[in-house]
């Protein structure tokens, strides 16, 4: 019969299953609008653009925000930097006397975030709609332009994200990144269709001022401040949309450290939203419907699971040791053809069934992004990704729930 | 929007997943259906072997013929039980425990035809019952047995015509095996009963074992 274990792997298949196949089920129906946006007409935009230690990118960043294919005397830059230790207002006071549409802001003391920085920003622009995009981010030509429609179309759409793309693939994380980065925004997109985008990502999101200053900003104290304005922008009824046809290109971690610092981060903030709106759960559309319940549920089975598989992994470990030791003593046979079980389980064919239909499902993601036949994303590289990349979640979500709760932690 | 599409993948989901257990049941069905089969002929064979006991006892048939069949039938039943053990990993659907028990009165069976044999004919073969627990999650017990359970089979592998081997599992909840353990008053288990006459409970090594079972050391007589 099953036992409680394997009941409980069956149960993850189900969820798996059922996740993946919603999202086939919203993109079946709506393959041919994906790369959709409503028309908009060039408006007065400013761009805050949060600095921090981004002497070698900041420079690209703001050249990317002038090369957009927009009116420039309706683009107003805003730099906010947020006390730098390296070069990066020099080099920003470069661009100042070139463009007369560049404004610097300098913070006497580090706020420690972007949150803060941006909100600085925000204070000071001149005009209604905000774009904002990171220090180490590039927009392409187009993607204001296509994102803008959004606002325009619906009064109730208070924010608009793009496809964010991992720029640089140096390292095998960074490849890994960028199949990741693809997929998510393939995905972001297909929850756009059933009003569920949850967040709008710095490296490049346009908001409108008058919603951002009426429900208070970003929020200083969030690790994840564009994930918390979302949840809260959702919680007050306004909308949040997402714009495939428009891209950034954001720094991805080279290393595996440092990839594992902002990963932590992102969850601390989650767990931050998480319990800041927990009272909406069940209530507030699809924030309460499905945001946070989806939020909860991959947390519950992240931990879950990650503590099951430890658990399990470590009892076979100490039976395997125990019988080698017995075994070396004894003078006995170690190894025997026996042990080589022949005879795979149900489960085992659930498990194969379940990596084959999510290897499918990252090809169509990356394929839909154009992402297909490049050498960052050969076989090998979208296997690292499932059987590799994605275990390390549930390990993240322990570290960032311990430093959650031990309540240190910063950006 | 495509909200929709909620309902739809749950019922798609519900489908592919109904469709992957009852193909998993009509996996394990043929294989459950395959352990009966080999079952039915073990059970023949054992009526078979009762039958002849009772021919060689009534016409005075050399014992060594006897001996010869019953070390046939107890090593065939052995191999038997190896594959089940291996099928047993993979039967999450179907429940093979039915199975497990009639293996084990079998077993019982052969341990009482093989002890009938041995004072019958005065024979030095020995009878090696290995008890073991079908459900145990204790990580310590699970690693003893483990380790017994090699013993006896390299034991096995060295001497095939000095040994019969009976594993017997001790909590399948039949009345004979229950019984039968009462006579024993084995203390704990895992245990490896040599001839009725001595038990082992503790890790031994495999040339301790030996020695026990054939110079008769009596120091761990129950």
């Amino acid at each position: 019969m099953i036992n409680f274990v394997e009941l409980i792997f069956y149960i993850y298949l189900f969820v798996a299953l059922y996740m993946t196949s919603l999202l086939v089920f919203i993109w079946v129906p709506n393959h041919r609008k994906l790369f959709d946006y409503p028309v908009g007409k060039p408006v007065p935009v400013s761009v805050v653009i949060p600095c921090y230690n981004a002497e070698k990118t900041i420079g690209k960043a703001i050249e990317s925000v002038l090369a957009l294919n927009y009116p420039k005397e309706l683009i107003e830059i805003i730099v906010v930097d947020d006390k730098s230790k390296d070069n990066s207002v020099r080099v920003i006071e470069s661009y100042l006397s070139k463009y007369k549409n560049i404004k610097l802001i300098k913070h006497k003391v580090n706020c420690g975030g972007a949150a803060g920085t941006t909100n600085t920003g925000v204070k000071v622009a001149k005009y209604d709609y905000i774009c904002v995009t990171d220090d180490d981010s590039a927009p392409e030509h187009d993607a204001l332009i296509k994102m803008i429609g959004f606002l325009q179309n619906d009064n109730n759409v208070a924010a608009v994200t793009c496809a964010v793309m991992a720029r640089g693939s140096s390292t095998l994380m960074q490849k890994l990144q960028m199949i990741e980065y693809s997929i998510i925004s393939w995905n972001r997109r297909l929850l756009d269709f059933i009003d569920a985008v949850y967040v709008t990502p710095g490296p490049f999101a346009l908001y409108r001022k008058s919603v951002l200053l009426d429900v208070g900003l970003f929020d200083v104290k969030n690790m994840t401040q564009d994930i918390e304005i979302v949840w809260r922008l959702r919680s007050m009824g306004y909308k949040a949309r997402m714009c495939l046809a428009a891209k950034v290109y954001s720094e991805t971690p080279l290393k595996f450290k440092n990839w594992w610092k902002q990963r932590v981060r992102w969850n601390i903030g989650g767990l931050q939203c998480l319990v800041k709106y927990k009272s909406f759960i069940f209530k507030n559309g699809m924030l309460g419907g499905f945001i946070i319940p989806f939020f909860s549920v991959s947390l519950f089975l992240g931990f879950f699971g990650l503590g099951l598989f430890i658990y399990l992994l470590f009892k076979r470990l100490i039976i395997n040791f125990l019988v080698t030791k017995y075994s070396i003593y004894g003078g006995i046979t170690l190894v025997r053809l026996q042990d080589l079980s022949l005879h795979p389980t149900v489960l085992n064919f659930f498990g194969v069934v379940m990596f084959i239909w999510g290897f499918i499902f990252v090809l169509i993601g990356l394929g839909i992004m154009d992402m297909r036949g490049r050498k960052e994303t050969n076989t090998f590289n979208i296997l690292s990704y499932l059987l590799v990349y994605l275990s390390i979640y549930p390990f993240i979500m322990v570290a960032s729930l311990y430093k959650y709760m031990r309540g240190k932690y910063s950006w | 929007m495509s909200k929709h599409a909620f309902w739809q993948a749950l019922i798609f989901t519900v489908i592919i997943f109904s469709l992957g257990l009852i193909l998993g049941f009509f996996l394990e069905s043929k294989q459950s259906d395959r352990i009966y089969s080999d079952l039915r002929e073990s059970e023949l064979n054992i009526l078979d072997e009762q039958l002849r006991q009772k021919l060689i006892s009534d016409s005075n048939l050399s014992c060594s013929i006897s001996k010869e069949s019953l070390f046939l039938f107890a090593d065939k039943i052995y191999q038997e039980a190896l594959i089940l053990e291996n099928l047993d990993g993979t039967g999450r659907l179907s429940n093979l425990n039915s199975i497990h028990r009639r293996y084990d009165l079998l077993r019982t069976l052969l341990f009482l035809e093989a002890g009938n044999l041995k004072s019958r004919c005065s024979d030095n073969f020995k009878i090696i019952t290995y008890f073991y627990y079908y459900n145990s999650e204790d990580i310590g017990i699970s690693s003893k047995q483990n380790y017994f359970s090699r013993q006896v089979y390299d034991l096995k592998i060295k001497y095939p015509e000095e040994i019969i081997l009976i594993p017997l599992a001790i909590d399948t909840g039949l009345a004979s095996v229950d019984l039968f353990l009462k006579s024993l008053y084995i203390e704990s288990y895992p245990a490896i009963v040599i001839d009725d006459l001595y038990v082992v409970t503790d890790n031994l090594t495999l040339k301790e074992l030996e020695n026990l079972v054939f110079n008769n050391s009596s120091v761990y007589s129950p």
